[in-house]
């Protein structure tokens, strides 16, 4: 009942955010009056940093972390141009196309290359740059693979962005290889100079860039594509939308605007300002080139280095900003797991048989045996929450986050806004949402447990001094079902502050999608990794330790 | 008959069968309480006494029969009143009419003695919570526990466990009291005290119906014993009748373990 009321809210939510126009300064512009977008005043963008010069995280002259890249200068251009506020939202490149799909956002910029599959889920500006796809390999193989003929073996092993059209290029053009799709170029560009990857497929400019950083990257031949060229992704069906886009990208051009943007991006992605920056060989990947055999042994000496972890230390911001995100969510997701869990457990427990009529006898009482005493005793809110408990339990958390979040949330439009200047409520709340359907179902059990555990004499004499059932949970038996629990829901909390590491999936800027954004930009990846152990290790030891002690101090109480 | 206008509670063919009938907890079991009875039930382990006691206030769903209390038999959903009109039998407001004590006193362990006490009337009557604890002090201060008003069940001694939950049973005004076994979990010198508070509330003239194995209680304070055994009623009449002239085989029996 409740989440039809919550469907035909938010249904009606949408409907008034389709009826009001979006305001907008008046022009001549054919579009101007009839644009609108997700968010009512903003220009929503779905962007996946991990592609200089295109988009990636740079250090600005304060040390802060900065999104940047042409695409993001264009993105900023766009939403002045049509009198909006600019919204970014950093996920995975294939989130950029889900996002798009499921129309969470307005716009994707990502380098993306239109092709048939993708404009059946969203429509497609004009080319507003003309890239190209290369062919990389390192320089250790660069004697062997001199073409995509050479590359082309089945001992070879290519990689290629997750969802990307290089990805396609890789399928059509080294078919005998071994494949590998990442989700990040970072790491593409990693396994092949450490010599995990013999070739890679990537966009031209992003693999110049690299090579910039890394001269060890050899670009082997630029790869035959017929749309040579990066388009806009638009929310499909938004035609004002599209015309804006696309008026934005002509003006762009004609002022030479979109040619600066350029010009700055492949400058910074390059300059000493884009970590990364390969000097005096300090880096993970080259010690690699040498020879594949050798290359474990050598990556040995280079697994961590200081100086990586002063280039993670100038993106603190987003790993103070990810540890508080990590919290929220943990602390709300056990709130909201708590709530739902106390009312599984009581269906669980619940003694609501509508069919107990047919298992009665003349006389009113009930039978016990015979097929009809079984319906009799069938109670449809236990098997209910039942089958809810065991389904959570047998899925995976990964797949119940991204049906929550681009099924159900695709479907209900939340209120965009952003707190503390980080925390994107509409990405957020689908989160807690998601984990606090997984959490109920662990808490469930161990709120029924905790039930149970209650001598069964406390209820009959509660019973027998007439309370209801409801005053005797509420005031004999939760009490001390809780107190006993206590240390389990705890665990739970730090199981939480674990598990929500998954939510970066849907874009929540939280531990994780900082160590990501450090390995999108500065090319270091063990490093941020082991800053993000050591943040969860500090989050979640001293935790259970007071739990631990909170739990012994308890249970002298009860010895007393 | 005199006495039937008097009964209190009507216990008419009650029935309550485990395993498909295999077991007979109580099998056809009648009887009257009267007001101001003090009804002890006697019988051998596992004869139906505890089943018979927990039927009455329905802890224990019977599987046939009827309980007659307050003129509407309360082992069904619905009775018709006198106007023939067909009401839910709301179970909570009986039971606050009947105080239970059980063998192990069953005190709420996360809450004081003084808590223990007004929780019900407090919840379950909508009482003075100030009103509800003057009158748990003056309880306390009669069963000599007035000291202990602020401890916690666990810092009592089993005595005196069972001393606050029959004041705890009274705090809702009963019309009559059950006791399963009251004394059975005590130590032999606990017994006493508690048995002495049952004492005094009979002499109140307090409706009881008490399962025990206190067979010297059972004489001297019981006006009627009732004897079962196997689940069924099998003998029953004053402790003179009972003890001094016991008719059943069963009950010299019973008599003859029990008093050996
Ligand atoms: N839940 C149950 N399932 C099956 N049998 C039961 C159940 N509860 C009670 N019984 C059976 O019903 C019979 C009566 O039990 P009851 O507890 O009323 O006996 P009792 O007279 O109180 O015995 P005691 O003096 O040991 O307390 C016993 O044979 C017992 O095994
Ligand atoms: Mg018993």
């Amino acid at each position: 009942m409740k989440k039809m009321f919550a469907l035909l809210l938010a249904l009606s939510m949408c409907l008034l955010v389709f009826a009001v126009p979006a305001a907008a300064t008046a022009t001549t512009d054919s579009w101007r009056d009839e644009l609108t977008t997700v968010t009512e005043g903003k220009l929503t963008v779905a962007t996946s940093p991990d592609f200089a010069p295109y988009e990636f995280y740079a250090i600005d002259e304060n040390g802060t972390p900065t999104l940047s890249g042409f695409d993001m200068d264009l993105a900023k251009y766009m939403a002045d141009y049509m009198g909006l506020e600019l919204e970014i939202v950093t996920v995975d490149f294939d989130g950029v196309l889900s996002e798009l799909q499921t129309k969470s956002v307005d716009l994707g910029m990502a380098g993306l290359s239109p092709s048939a599959e993708r404009e059946a889920i969203m429509d497609f500006s004009e080319i507003y740059y003309q890239g190209g796809q290369a062919m990389v390999t390192s320089k250790a193989y660069a004697d062997e693979i001199k073409s995509m003929e050479d590359a082309n073996k089945a001992d070879y092993t290519i990689g290629a962005q997750t969802g990307s059209i290089q990805l396609e290029l890789a399928n059509t053009n080294t078919p005998d290889a071994a494949i590998v799709s990442m989700p990040k170029v970072t790491d593409i560009i990693s396994e092949l100079l450490s010599g995990k990857e013999q070739a890679a497929f990537v966009e031209m400019d992003v693999a110049l860039c690299y090579q910039k950083n890394y001269p060890d990257l050899v670009v082997v031949c630029e790869v035959p594509y017929d749309t040579k060229g990066s388009a806009i992704g638009v929310c499909k069906g938004n035609a004002p939308l599209l015309a804006a886009v696309n008026d934005a990208i002509t003006a762009s051009q004609e002022d030479g605007s979109m040619e600066q943007f350029v010009a700055e991006a492949v400058d910074l992605a390059a300059g000493d300002k884009y970590e990364g920056l390969l000097e005096d060989g300090a880096v993970p990947g080259q010690e690699g080139e040498e020879a594949p055999d050798e290359a474990e042994e050598e990556s040995g000496n280079a697994f961590v280095k200081a100086k990586n972890f002063a280039t993670v230390a100038k993106y603190k911001d987003l790993f103070v900003q990810g540890v508080i995100v990590t919290i929220l969510l943990s602390v709300f997701t056990v709130l909201i797991g708590f709530v739902l869990a106390l009312m599984l457990a009581l269906m669980r427990m619940s003694d609501f048989r509508p069919l107990r009529f047919l298992s009665m006898n003349k006389e009113g009482f009930e039978e016990d045996t015979g097929i009809l005493s079984k319906i009799g005793k069938f109670n449809p809110l236990s098997f209910l929450a039942t089958a809810y408990v065991e389904i959570i339990r047998s899925t995976p958390v990964l797949v119940q986050i991204f049906i929550i979040y681009y099924g159900v949330f695709s479907m209900i439009s939340l209120p965009s806004f952003t707190l503390f200047g980080f925390l994107k409520f509409e990405r957020f709340f689908p989160g807690i949402v998601a984990l606090g359907i997984n959490s109920g179902a662990y808490l469930c059990e161990i709120i029924r447990s905790g039930i149970q555990s209650v001598d069964g004499g406390q209820t009959e004499a509660a019973r027998s001094l007439g309370m209801s059932q409801i005053q005797n949970l509420r005031f004999i038996i939760l009490p001390q079902a809780l107190k006993n629990i206590l240390p389990a829901i705890a665990n739970e909390f730090v199981v939480i502050i674990k598990e929500s590491s998954i939510t970066y999936t849907i874009g929540v800027q939280d531990i994780m999608s900082a160590v990501n954004a450090v390995k999108g930009a500065a090319f270091v990846i063990t490093e941020p990794l082991l800053v993000a152990t050591a943040i969860y290790f500090c989050l979640c030891f001293p935790t259970s330790k007071v739990i631990a002690y909170f739990e012994r101090r308890m249970s002298r109480g009860d010895k007393r | 008959m005199a006495i039937r206008d008097n009964a209190l509670i009507q216990v008419k063919n009650l029935k309550k069968y485990y395993n498909r009938g295999a077991i007979k907890a109580l099998d056809d079991v009648s009887v009257d309480i009267n007001k101001g009875d003090v009804m002890v039930v006697i019988g051998p382990s596992g004869s139906g006494k505890s089943t018979f006691l927990r039927s009455l206030n329905l802890l224990e769903q019977p599987t046939g029969g009827q309980i007659i209390f307050g003129g509407v038999d309360i082992t069904k959903k619905k009775y018709t009143d006198e106007n023939g009109k067909s009401i839910k039998l709301n179970l909570d407001e009986h039971r606050q009419r009947m105080g239970m004590v059980f063998q192990h006193f069953n005190l709420f362990p996360h809450m004081t003695i003084i808590d223990n006490m007004t929780l019900a009337p407090v919840q379950v009557k909508g009482k003075n919570k100030a009103e509800c604890e003057k009158r748990a002090l003056k309880l306390l201060e009669r069963v000599g526990l007035k000291d202990r008003a602020n401890a916690y069940p666990i810092q009592l001694s089993g005595g005196q466990k069972q001393r606050v939950a029959i004041v705890r049973a009274l705090m809702m005004e009963p019309e009559v009291m059950l006791f399963d076994e009251p004394t059975s979990a005590l130590d032999p010198e606990m017994v006493g005290e508690v048995l002495e508070v049952m004492k005094e509330l009979a002499s109140e003239g307090m409706t009881m119906v008490c399962v025990t194995h206190e067979m010297g209680f059972a004489r001297e304070v019981g006006n009627r014993v009732l004897f079962m055994a196997d689940g069924k009623l099998v003998e029953q009449g004053t402790p003179d009748e009972i003890f001094n002239n016991p008719k059943s085989p069963r009950l010299k029996e019973f008599f003859a373990q029990v008093l050996k």
